[in-house]
């Protein structure tokens, strides 16, 4: 009995402390400034940014002076202050005076007469130029009410955090760019700063990269199952079964014979309205394969008949049958002597990935396309061009070289290399016995 | 008699409307070099396509040893196999060097392996005079270097026959006798031999039999010295007489 009312009173005792503590708690901010908040207005670092501290002042505190003290790497040397302070909803006139000192990076805002109690506060330090590196950065505040001594011990604010990131390299050299001074002389003259403005240069290149490594995956992933589909839609023309040989002419005729841009049209929404739902990127590479292979296909029938009748029958007077001959006499030299051909193909097929744009696959199209739409400025083209030339270039000398030690191999000689070639037209294949007619290429 | 190696029975071949061979029958027995005259359109180069089936008869019979090469589902490679042709433009593998130009249908057709390639290769280059050839491309080698590749190439796959389709008419003069030297040197080996030629000096020295065809038929065929010394059809004495 004794021992329960004992315990009874310990409990009480303890309840009594707590809730003590709890009103105290609840009671404290009627003493100091609440509702403290700081917030930049840039996402990321390494430049001159607004820094917003917003607060309520305590019940009974009349604030006469405010530090903020600014990490190391903050430099609010020529920052600016501006206050407004609000009693309830109306605005009243604040008279201070700001103090910087550029050494401990400390901003002083000294209210004279002092901040009213209750008053909601705001101020906005503008200028302030930021370190590079991003992160979550506290930001301390002490404040200093009218009555405090000199010497009294300041009121701070603890905990008051904001955040930004690390800016993409990029846009350091944006930043750089836009300081120096030949880079605003250059962007003076209208046509440099429409179509190479070196801002937005240094800023298209990383964004469009993605976009050329999508177009350069399409056209890598379809060229190579064209190559496997025009060979046999070759053989398939070359075939002694007239349904056969009818079958290849219609596929061939029908794809050589209509834009690219409408298959592709055919294929992404023509298919989709049927249910038939494929990713993009699938539906892409088929659309190119299946149009490659059409053109493929005539360079590599025209290739093959390109090879003298001779050697077949050289293949067959040793004993070797239909494909053997083709695999190890006729192909082999037909690669050779369509290696220019099938390099121009994969040009063409690289650039007319850029279609691909119209059904929203993010090529380098696409991509340039939006960028230039939110800029307002054609640079993303350039860069865009650019991305297609890193390609093609080295691509269409590739082929004259080629073309060049074909003919030499074949001829013994140089041959002259036609430098007015229309487009499609493998000059390669005008051989005395080569049917060019047949292996002409329409633009598309 | 023994069985002839060739034998070819009432061959017509007609190329649309037009008759090239008209009847031809022909017997070729082992070890002998039949050389084939007559002027151009006479059907010697067609009936000697249709000896390995690149030609395919219209009618008639040809056989190889005792399997007819143009009967319904004879199997056309395989005879083809025991057949070497040498033909008027060489037909070289381009992309092949010499050597391997040789090795392929062997690896391939007879399915020897590489060394054994290899050395076939190497003994039938040599016998040819060019084993100092072996690595260059035939575009780096001369006309007669190349129809000698040619025949080392068919030589390689151990032919019962060779046929020889006017090898040395593509060929600059002074290259022609190390062609003829080596076929020569094929004849006295006892190879036997179905040669398409106008090397009448070839016919008369090698040639054990001469045929002469004119106008898709065999005219006249005898010992050399019976056909170019006593020929007795008026087409041959006119032929011979303009050529010599």
């Amino acid at each position: 009995m004794f021992d329960l009312t004992r315990k009874y009173r310990q409990r009480s005792l303890l309840s009594v402390l707590v809730v003590f503590l709890l009103l105290l708690t609840l009671a404290s901010p009627a003493f100091a400034m609440t509702g403290g908040k700081v917030t930049v207005d840039r996402e990321t670092g390494g430049q001159l940014t607004r820094f917003t501290f917003a607060a309520t002042t305590g019940a009974d505190e009349a604030v006469s002076r405010i530090d903020f003290l600014f990490p190391e790497g903050f430099d609010p040397s020529k920052a600016s202050v501006d206050v407004t302070l609000l009693e309830g909803l109306k605005r009243i006139d604040a008279i201070y005076e700001r103090r910087i000192d550029p050494k401990t990076g400390v901003v002083t805002v000294l209210f004279d007469p002092a901040v009213p109690p209750g008053s909601n506060l705001f101020m906005q330090i503008r200028e302030v130029m930021t370190p590079i590196a991003g992160g979550t950065y506290v930001l301390p505040v002490e404040y200093r009410l009218a009555g405090d001594s000199a010497g009294a011990v300041p009121h701070a604010i603890d905990g008051l955090t904001f955040k930004y990131k690390t800016p993409p390299r990029e846009e350091v050299i944006s930043r750089w760019l836009d300081g120096q001074g030949w880079v605003t002389a250059w962007n003076n003259v209208k046509f440099l700063n429409l179509f190479l403005k070196p801002q937005q240069f240094v800023r298209a290149v990383p964004l469009l990269f993605a976009g050329w490594l999508m177009s350069l995956a399409l056209v890598l992933s379809a060229f190579p199952i064209s190559i496997v589909g025009g060979l046999g839609t070759a053989f398939m023309k070359m075939s002694k079964v007239p349904p056969v040989r009818w079958l290849a002419s219609i596929y061939i005729n029908v794809i050589r014979g209509t834009p690219l841009f409408l298959q592709i049209f055919v294929v992404f929404i023509g298919l989709r309205t049927t249910g038939l739902r494929f990713p993009d990127f699938v539906s892409a590479i088929v659309v190119l394969a299946f149009n490659s292979s059409a053109y493929l296909a005539e360079i590599f029938r025209a290739g093959i008949q390109s090879i003298s009748k001779g050697q077949f029958e050289a293949a067959s007077s040793l004993g070797m049958s239909y494909w053997q001959a083709m695999r190890y006499v006729i192909i082999p030299q037909t690669v050779r002597r369509v290696l220019p051909t099938m390099t121009s193909e994969f040009i063409l097929l690289f650039k007319d990935t850029a279609l691909f744009a119209a059904v929203g696959i993010f090529e380098l199209m696409l991509r340039s396309q939006n960028f230039v739409s939110r800029s307002g400025n054609l640079t993303a083209y350039v860069v865009a061009a650019l991305y297609y030339l890193i390609i093609t270039i080295p691509l269409i000398n590739l082929v004259g070289r080629l073309e060049a030690k074909l003919a030499q191999s074949e001829h013994g000689v140089a041959a002259p290399t036609s430098k007015r070639r229309g487009r499609r037209t493998p000059a390669l294949l005008s051989g005395p016995d080569f049917d060019t007619t047949a292996a002409k290429h329409e633009s598309r | 008699m023994t069985q002839p190696v060739v034998r070819i029975i009432n061959l017509h071949k007609s190329f649309g409307a037009l008759e090239v061979l008209k009847g031809v029958d022909l017997e070729v027995q082992r070890g002998e070099v039949v050389v084939i005259l007559g002027p151009s359109g006479s059907g010697k180069s067609t009936m000697l396509r249709c000896v390995n089936h690149l030609e395919e008869p219209t009618s008639g019979e040809v056989w190889l040893q005792d399997v007819q090469i143009n009967a319904q589902g004879a199997n056309v490679n395989k005879v083809r196999e025991h057949i070497g042709m040498v033909f008027q433009s060489f037909n070289l593998f381009p992309h092949l060097t010499a050597k391997g130009n040789v090795m392929l249908a062997q690896r391939k057709v007879l399915g020897r392996s590489e060394a054994e390639a290899a050395r076939i290769a190497d003994e039938q280059l040599a016998k040819v005079g060019l084993s100092d050839r072996a690595d260059h491309y035939p575009s780096q080698l001369s006309g007669g270097q190349q129809q000698r590749v040619a025949i080392a190439r068919a030589l390689a796959m151990d032919p019962i026959v060779m046929l020889f389709d006017e090898v040395t008419s593509a060929l600059d003069p002074e290259l022609v006798r190390d062609v003829l030297e080596v076929m020569k040197e094929l004849a006295r080996g006892g190879m036997t031999m179905l040669v398409v030629t106008h090397e009448m000096g070839f016919a008369r020295d090698v040639g054990s039999r001469v045929v002469f065809m004119d106008g898709g038929v065999i005219v006249e065929q005898g010992s050399p010295e019976q056909v170019f010394d006593n020929p007795q059809n008026d087409r041959t004495k006119d032929f011979l007489g303009h050529i010599s």
